[in-house]
């Protein structure tokens, strides 16, 4: 039952967070980031399992490269999503913009060896 | 003296027929050994031994044991069988990855738009890479196909000019040479040269279509290509089928009133031996239109067999992707489902021309097979 810990955790924080609010206002930025550090930590474990097992089925499926290049993407975009938020609730939309363009940009650099080779594949299929 | 020279000359218009007709039947069984040679050896197992062993005169027993139902039904299940692990297996992989790219659709954060276009982005490119990087050994396959049916009808050529010749069908014989000349050249020049290409092109538009997530819609384009090409290959082999159908008729009356005619004149100015005449060449004409028959036969079935696994693999390959496509739809994966709809549009293309390929070459085979001998 990690649910009951992580549902813990985040009762406790968001509570210390009320009070934290009202004494010591500059604290609270941290605690949060910390609490979302400590959740999405406890999510990868949680997760790793269920990776390792994708990561199998995509080597029997002889996309082992393409799985990691997945892997990879969805990595980066959670991690882009979660920063996002972070800075929005801290009131910098701006900041929060720049960081999901930036989490794009990185998967489309990620998929450009992708766009390579199919690009490659069809200028194969243009030669038979 | 007039009664001596009367008799050698009679003598050797009965002998000379029959010891040319033994010759030709040489001739006619060493094409069909030549022909029986070049038969593959993924064919030859859906035959008979003994379709192989007997002589062209003897192997109507055998021709009756390869195009039995039982055998035909094996060779049926053979096909299918080997071509349905190959399917499944393609099916497994297909549904595999569609849940892969749910099971990443669903962990991807919904908050940005950009960024779960750019995961979907990635996706899709991983799945095209993977089904358009296996399906090209098929391609493969298919070029081998079209070869063997080429190959196939180049070795049946020689038997058929002889059966035709044997059975005094010369202008029926030069009329069959010359349109399945034009068809082989085709076969070389059309689909060699030409359906590999156009797949290809198809195939790489679609590729970009797919990526670009619909950004850019070059299906439309794809389709017209596909539908055009087939239409004018349906209609050339239309076209090969009815001059193939409408010369040999021709021909073959031309040959009939011809040898008639001379089988009249022998009955009529040979006293005696001019009826013998008459019959022994009723009689050769005969033994013409059953080797005809099954020289014809025995193709027929060499190109079923040869056409069977590769029809069995395209069709079930085919439905492997329209099925994976359902199950895109199902699990909400719409570039994916395009693709896998693209795929199988492509595999229906290729069904469309093995299967008007071997009708065109059944059509011939069933003329030469069903034609009457000329002096018959």
């Amino acid at each position: 039952m990690r649910l009951l810990q992580i549902a813990g955790v985040c009762l406790l924080s968001s509570m210390v967070l009320l009070l934290l609010r009202e004494l010591r206002p500059s604290f609270a930025p941290v605690l949060r980031l910390g609490t979302a550090v400590i959740v999405l930590g406890a999510g990868l474990v949680l997760l790793s399992p269920i990776i390792t097992q994708i990561n199998a089925l995509l080597e029997v499926g002889d996309a082992g490269e393409l799985g990691s290049v997945l892997l990879r993407a969805l990595g980066i975009a959670l991690l882009a999503e979660l920063a996002a938020s972070f800075c929005e609730d801290m009131g910098e939309q701006t900041i929060a913009r720049c960081i999901s363009t930036f989490g794009k940009w990185e998967i489309l650099v990620l998929c450009l060896p992708l766009v390579g080779k199919v690009l490659e594949l069809a200028k194969e299929l243009l030669q038979y | 003296m007039l009664r001596f020279t009367f008799f050698t000359v009679a003598l050797l218009v009965l002998i000379l027929p029959v010891h040319a007709a033994t010759d030709t039947e040489k001739e006619a069984q060493n094409a069909y050994d030549t022909f029986l040679q070049s038969v593959p050896e993924e064919v030859r197992e859906f035959l008979p031994a003994s379709f192989f062993e007997s002589p062209l005169d003897e192997s109507e027993a055998s021709l009756r044991e390869a195009g039995s139902v039982q055998n035909i039904l094996r060779a049926l299940g053979r096909a299918l069988g080997l071509s349905l692990g190959d399917a499944l297996r393609l099916l497994a992989k297909i549904t595999g990855l569609l849940v892969l790219c749910a099971i990443f659709r669903s962990l991807a954060p919904d908050g940005s738009v950009g960024l779960s276009r750019a995961l979907t982005l990635c996706s899709t490119l991983c799945l095209a890479l993977l089904l358009f990087t296996s399906q090209r050994e098929r391609f493969l396959h298919l070029e081998t196909y079209f070869n063997t049916i080429k190959s196939l009808a180049t070795a049946f050529l020689p038997l058929m000019g002889t059966l035709y010749a044997m059975g005094g069908n010369v202008r029926a014989a030069a009329v069959n040479h010359g349109v399945l000349s034009a068809f082989l050249a085709l076969l070389e020049t059309l689909c060699a040269g030409t359906v590999l290409p156009i797949t290809g092109l198809c195939l790489s538009l679609s590729l970009l279509d797919a990526t670009t997530g619909g950004g850019i819609s070059l299906r439309p384009l794809a389709g017209f290509i596909k539908r055009t090409y087939t239409l004018s290959l349906s209609f050339v082999m239309l076209l090969l089928c009815g001059v193939l159908g409408l010369q040999s008729t021709l021909a073959k009356a031309g040959d009939t009133i011809a040898l008639r005619t001379a089988r009249f004149a022998a009955g009529s100015f040979l006293p005696v031996v001019g009826g013998s005449i008459s019959e022994t060449l009723r009689t050769v004409a005969a033994s013409v239109e059953y080797l005809r028959a099954v020289a014809g036969t025995g193709a027929i079935l060499v190109l079923f067999f040869a056409f069977l696994p590769t029809f069995c693999s395209v069709l079930l390959t085919r439905s492997a992707f329209l099925l994976g496509g359902a199950i895109a739809k199902l699990l909400h994966c719409d570039n994916e489902e395009k693709i896998l709809a693209e795929l199988g549009s492509v595999f229906g293309y290729f069904l469309a021309i093995i299967a008007s390929l071997f009708v065109m070459l059944v059509f011939s085979l069933t003329l030469f097979a069903r034609a009457a001998a000329a002096g018959g």
